[in-house]
């Protein structure tokens, strides 16, 4: 059996989890910011460079993102990865990269069977069920999950 | 002299087939190898499934499949690899195009591309379209990393850890940098300078202004030394120098990674002039 440590305390509340104070600051900042980096980066080239015809270095960049995600294991908001092809890793913006469409397979076509479909110039797709419940958030959007940190700027 | 045996065809043939003159019925599969559902009750359902996949589905799902898949679809490095070449290449023809013509400044060949050779006038690559590449992007990065305040007025205010913000640098991304060679072994790299637009493993890739056409140069970081600067306020920049032999790992490598020390015997053109 695991014994807590002498001199730590382990708060543990009603349900038997175990309560683990916010962190002061943000750990492993730099990997962040570099990812923030890497994806600003692949956006700009998506929006601005026209030469680059099949969008490579933005790719290029996206996948170093994706790299780096897995190397040091930092977690991106659903927000962030529903933004970026998983098979060729564009950045997914709408009337360039990306065509939104809903799509009813149900026999009876009833509403709560609408899936959103996001379809990627490369064919990939993203398959959303909106229909199931319009209310659903994701646990980072929910209200209480997130904590804001002082940014380092500001020191 | 009759060949054809009668018991051949009542006792042999009359399971496979009907009629052993005509060998290959078309039918005759049907009858003997008829496919059915082993669960009774599940057969109406499987029916309707089969059925809604012939009709709607398959028109759907080759739908999704777009034209060019292939080529679109093509591993980004390929189409990186791609896309440097193409540009190197249309550099090459815009300046032949250019020296044919005696055109000598920049505004005159890129008018005259715009006209007479559009195709190579769409694959120059433009330094300027780079340019908030750096300018934008990759200085902010480089403030936050560093924690430098947006608007310093006097540069001696700043106070920077050096070890740590050393360790930050070799950490940082230099994709977007803009990078001078400040000494090589090659003397004609010496003075380069370029907006890197993709950090490989042995080389980085820029984009370097001309004076006819920007150019995209490979240069490799074996055996030369980068300078790059992180501007603080309108006057003052922070410069910082890489060492190429030291700096030979894919960026997406360098995230984790702690650079320890190596002999560096080949490291003599540091010191040589």
């Amino acid at each position: 059996m695991a014994k807590p440590k002498k001199g730590k305390k382990v708060n543990i509340d009603a349900h038997g989890t175990i309560l683990i104070p916010v962190p002061k600051s943000i750990p492993n900042r730099e990997h962040l910011q570099r990812l923030n980096y890497l994806y600003q980066l692949s956006t700009f080239q998506t929006m601005e460079i026209q030469q680059d015809k099949a969008n490579s270095l933005a790719r290029m960049y996206a996948k170093n993102l994706d790299l780096i995600q897995k190397k040091t294991k930092c977690g991106l908001t659903p927000g962030l990865k529903r933004t970026m092809c998983k098979k060729c890793h564009r950045t997914l913006i709408p009337t360039k990269t990306v065509k939104h469409r809903i799509v009813n397979n149900s026999r009876r076509g009833c509403k709560s069977n609408d899936i959103l479909m996001a379809e990627c110039v490369c064919g990939a797709v993203k398959r959303f069920p909106v229909g199931r419940n319009p209310s659903y958030e994701t646990y980072c959007e929910r209200d209480g999950n997130l904590h804001l940190l002082s940014a380092g700027r500001e020191r | 002299m009759d060949r054809f045996q009668p018991f051949i065809t009542q006792n042999l043939l009359t399971k496979s087939f009907n009629d052993p003159t005509k060998v290959l019925n078309e039918n005759r599969l049907q009858e003997t190898l008829l496919l059915l559902p082993t669960d009774g009750g599940m057969s109406s359902r499987l029916k309707q499934r089969n059925r809604k996949l012939n009709l709607a589905n398959l028109e759907q799902e080759s739908g999704i499949r777009h034209p060019n898949y292939r080529k679109i679809n093509k591993n980004s490095k390929l189409a990186l690899k791609e896309f440097i070449n193409t540009s190197r290449k249309a550099i090459t023809q815009a300046k032949k195009i250019a020296h044919e013509n005696s055109l000598s400044t920049r505004e005159e060949l890129e008018s005259f591309l715009h006209k007479n050779n559009r195709d190579v006038f769409d694959k120059l690559p433009n330094y300027q379209t780079f340019l908030p590449m750096y300018s934008d992007l990759w200085v902010n990065y480089m403030r936050e990393i560093l924690n430098i305040p947006d608007n310093l007025s006097c540069s001696k205010n700043l106070n920077i850890n050096g070890t740590n913000s050393l360790l930050k640098l070799s950490m940082a991304d230099f994709n977007g940098s803009k990078l001078m060679v400040s000494k090589s072994r090659n003397q004609n790299m010496r003075g380069l300078e370029g907006i890197v637009l993709w950090d490989s493993q042995k080389t980085f890739i820029m984009i370097t202004k001309g004076s006819l056409t920007d150019e995209i140069k490979i240069i490799p970081k074996k055996g030369s030394v980068f300078n790059f600067q992180i501007p603080i306020n309108d006057d003052d920049a922070l410069e910082y120098t890489i060492l190429g032999d030291r700096f030979k790992y894919r960026s997406s490598d360098r995230a984790g990674r702690k650079f320890k020390s190596r002999r560096c015997d080949d490291m003599l053109y540091y010191i040589e002039r």
